[in-house]
C-alpha cells in the first residue's frame, strides 16, 4: 500500500509564476492521480502572499493548491524548504511527490526522499502507472544512448524529478478544468537552525554565453556579416532578446566567434524556441544542427537555401535591419515611431 | 583537513553503446569493457588535493562497486589520495540508489571527515542523487552544482558557487563539516603520467563486503531512445539536384516551410517592424 493516493507536484517559480516545467509535472500528475484515485495536490512553497505568481495555475485541473508560506522560504535554501515539505509531509502524506529536474529539484529531491526513506527517481521523461498497477518510470542515462525504465511497487513514497521539457507544455494533452482547484495556506514551523547554509548574493549568467545547446533563443551571424566592425549589430539583437549568440562556420572561420560557438552538423546542436540567422545562406551543413521551433532569416540573397526553412524570411541588409529591431525591443513600451529612421534607404538585394 | 571523495566507475559513454539482446544491461560496441573514473569525480579529487595542499590533512577516496571498480580507486591514488576504501558488492548486483547512499554513509560515519565531496553526476546512469542522500543521511549541509569552491578550516567555513540555469550562479557559504557536489567545470585536473599511475601504492586499499539486499524499486529495460520523426527541410528550387540531393540525405531537421510565409522584401524600418510583430505573434517579446 501506499502512504496515500495523493500525488504532489512541487512547484518551481520564477518571476513569471509558475515555470513551464511544473505545468509539464502537473500534466503529468494528473494522469498518475487519476490512475490512483488520488488528488492531485500542488505544493507551492514562498515568502508570503503568493497568489500572483500561481496565476498560471488557474484552467488546470488541480485538485488542491498548498500555498506553504513562511518567512524563511523567501529564498530557496535546502534546509529551509526540505523542513517545510518535511512537516506538511508528516501532516498529510503522499503517495508519488513529482518535482523538475532543475537545480531546484535535484538539490531538493533526493535529499527528501533519504529523509522520507522513499523511492528515488530522477531525471525522468515519463511516470506513468502501469496496468499492472505499478509505477514506471523512465529516464534517459548514458547521455541519453540509452533509456532505462524503472518499474516500483506501489509502497510507501515515491519521489521523482521530471526532466524540463520533455513533454512540452504546448503539447500538453490532459483535458482543462473550468473549476477553481481549492487553496489553502499552511504555515510550518521551521527552526532557525533548518537552514545551515546561507545565500550570499545571485549572480546573473551573461545571456550571451549561454551553452547554445540549451538555449532557448540563438542569434547567428555568418558570412554576410562580412568584418569584426559589423558584428555588433548580432550582438546588440542578443541583447535585446536576452539570446545567446553563435555563428555559422564561415563566421568561425572569419574569426567573429571562436569555434565552441560554432552551429552545425560539425558545431554544436541547437533547438531553440527562436533562432534568427543573420547572414547565412543556410547550407545543409549549418541547418543540420538546427532544430528550432521559430526561425527568422534574414539574408541578401534571394536563391539563399534558409529561406525555405525560415518561418520568417526577410530579404535586407542585415546591418541596417538588425540595429532597428534591437531599438525597437529595447524601447518597451514601443515608442511611436521617431523622426530618427532614414527612410527610403535602399535595403533591397545588391 | 580530512577530506572524503567519493568516486564512481562510470561506463564509458563516448563509444558507441546498445542495449544487450534481453534489454537488462548496457552493451558497448568493443572488445571490451571501457570504465573510467567519472569525470565530475575526478575534478572533486583535484579540488580535494588542492585543499590539502594548503591545509594538510588526509583525503580519502571511496567507490561502491563490483571488483573491477578497483581501478578507479587505483588512479585515484596515483593521483594524490592517501588511501582509499572499497566497498565490494557482488558483480551483477541490483542498485537501489538509497540503499548505496546508506552504505556510503555508514562508512563515512567512521572516518569523521570535514568536507564530503563527490561529483555531481555521473555520465553514464547519473541522476544527480547521491550528494543530497549522503548529506541527509549524514546530517550535513549540502551544496550541490558547484562550480568554485573557497574553504577556509580556520573560521570552519565554505564558500562556494553553485550554478544555475541559463548561466546563473548563486554564492553561499556554509559551516564545515558539509557536503559538496562538484560539476566537471569547477577545475581542471592535473596530469598524471600512467607511470605514476601504475605505481600508486597498492597496499592502501581497503577493502570491505557489503551486502545490497533486495532493491525497492527494479530496473526493467533498457533500450534505445524511440526515433522521433524526421522533419527534413524542403531544400530550395533554385539549388542544382546535387545541392537537394545531398541536402535531403543529410537530414536536415529543420521544419518544413510554412506556406503562407513568403519572403518578405521592404525597406529596413518596414523590415524591423515586421521582425517585431512576428516576435510578438509568437510571444516571444
Amino acid at each position: 500500500m501506499m502512504v496515500s493516493n495523493d500525488v504532489w507536484v512541487v512547484a518551481e517559480t520564477d518571476r513569471d509564476g509558475v515555470r513551464d516545467c511544473t505545468l509539464e509535472a502537473v500534466d503529468e500528475g494528473r494522469r498518475l492521480a487519476d490512475g490512483l484515485l488520488g488528488s492531485l495536490v500542488v505544493v507551492a512553497l514562498g515568502g508570503l502572499a503568493p497568489d500572483a505568481r500561481l496565476a498560471r495555475l488557474s484552467g488546470w485541473n488541480i485538485d488542491q493548491i498548498i500555498a506553504v508560506e513562511h518567512p524563511l522560504l523567501e529564498r530557496y535554501t535546502t534546509g529551509g524548504y526540505a523542513a517545510a515539505l518535511t512537516g506538511l509531509f508528516r501532516d498529510r502524506p503522499a503517495g508519488v511527490v513529482l518535482m523538475s529536474a532543475t537545480p531546484f529539484g535535484q538539490d531538493l529531491a533526493p535529499r527528501l526522499a533519504a529523509r522520507w526513506g522513499a523511492r528515488f527517481f530522477g531525471d525522468c521523461v515519463i511516470a506513468r502507472l502501469t496496468a499492472q498497477k505499478e509505477l514506471r518510470f523512465v529516464q534517459p542515462t548514458h547521455q541519453e544512448k540509452i533509456y532505462t525504465t524503472f518499474t516500483c511497487p506501489l509502497e510507501g513514497t515515491a519521489v521523482a524529478t521530471l526532466r524540463p521539457g520533455a513533454i512540452g507544455v504546448e503539447k500538453v494533452t490532459s483535458p482543462r478544468a473550468a473549476r477553481q482547484p481549492e487553496i489553502i495556506c499552511w504555515q510550518p514551523k521551521i527552526e532557525a537552525d533548518a537552514v545551515r547554509v546561507q545565500v550570499l548574493d545571485e549572480i546573473p549568467g551573461d545571456t550571451k554565453r549561454v551553452d547554445l545547446a540549451t538555449a532557448e533563443r540563438v542569434v547567428a551571424g555568418g558570412k554576410g556579416v562580412g568584418v569584426k566592425e559589423n558584428w555588433q549589430a548580432i550582438e546588440a539583437l542578443a541583447d535585446a532578446l536576452g539570446a545567446a549568440v553563435g555563428g555559422s562556420r564561415q563566421a568561425a572561420d572569419l574569426g567573429l566567434i571562436p569555434r565552441s560557438r560554432m552551429i552545425g552538423q560539425t558545431g554544436k546542436s541547437i533547438r531553440p524556441r527562436l533562432y534568427v540567422a543573420a547572414g547565412i545562406s543556410g547550407v545543409y551543413h549549418h541547418l543540420g544542427g538546427v532544430n528550432a521551433e521559430n526561425l527568422i532569416a534574414i539574408n541578401t540573397d534571394r536563391s539563399a537555401p534558409i529561406f525555405a526553412s525560415a518561418s520568417l524570411g526577410i530579404l535586407g541588409d542585415l546591418n541596417e535591419i538588425l540595429p532597428r529591431v534591437a531599438r525597437r525591443l529595447s524601447q518597451a513600451p514601443r515608442a511611436p515611431r521617431s523622426g530618427s529612421a532614414q527612410p527610403g534607404e535602399a535595403g533591397g538585394p545588391r | 583537513m580530512r577530506v572524503l571523495v567519493c568516486v564512481k566507475q562510470a561506463l564509458d559513454v563516448r563509444v558507441a553503446l546498445r542495449p544487450d539482446g534481453e534489454g537488462r544491461r548496457v552493451d558497448q560496441d568493443e572488445p571490451e569493457r571501457i570504465a573510467l573514473l567519472n569525470p565530475a569525480d575526478r575534478c572533486a579529487l583535484e579540488e580535494a588535493m588542492r585543499w590539502k595542499a594548503l591545509y594538510g590533512g588526509e583525503v580519502v577516496a571511496l567507490t561502491l562497486g563490483s571488483q573491477e571498480a578497483e581501478a578507479v580507486l587505483r588512479e585515484c591514488l596515483g593521483r594524490g589520495a592517501d588511501r582509499a576504501v572499497h566497498l565490494v558488492i557482488p558483480a551483477g548486483a541490483a542498485l537501489d540508489l538509497l540503499a548505496v547512499a546508506r552504505q556510503i554513509a555508514e562508512e563515512a560515519r567512521r572516518g569523521s571527515y570535514d568536507l564530503v565531496l563527490c561529483g555531481e553526476k555521473s555520465i553514464d546512469e547519473g541522476s544527480a542523487a547521491l550528494g543530497p542522500m549522503l548529506a541527509e543521511l549524514l546530517d550535513l549541509p549540502q551544496v550541490t552544482r558547484a562550480v568554485t569552491l573557497d574553504v577556509d578550516p580556520a573560521q570552519r567555513r565554505l564558500v562556494a558557487e553553485r550554478l544555475l540555469e541559463r548561466g546563473d550562479r548563486v554564492r553561499v557559504a556554509c559551516p564545515l563539516p558539509a557536503l559538496v557536489s562538484v560539476t566537471a567545470q569547477i577545475n581542471e585536473p592535473r596530469y598524471v603520467s600512467l607511470h605514476n599511475q601504475k605505481h600508486a601504492p597498492m597496499g592502501r586499499i581497503e577493502r570491505r563486503e557489503v551486502g545490497m539486499g533486495e532493491p525497492s524499486m527494479y530496473r526493467v529495460e533498457v533500450g534505445l531512445p524511440k526515433p522521433r520523426p524526421r522533419k527534413v527541410a524542403q531544400p530550395a528550387a533554385a539549388l542544382s539536384a546535387a545541392d537537394r540531393m545531398s541536402f535531403l540525405f543529410s537530414g536536415g531537421k529543420t521544419q518544413k516551410v510554412k506556406k503562407e510565409s513568403g519572403i518578405f522584401e521592404g525597406d529596413p524600418d518596414a523590415a524591423a517592424e515586421r521582425i517585431v510583430r512576428f516576435l510578438e505573434e509568437k510571444g516571444l517579446v
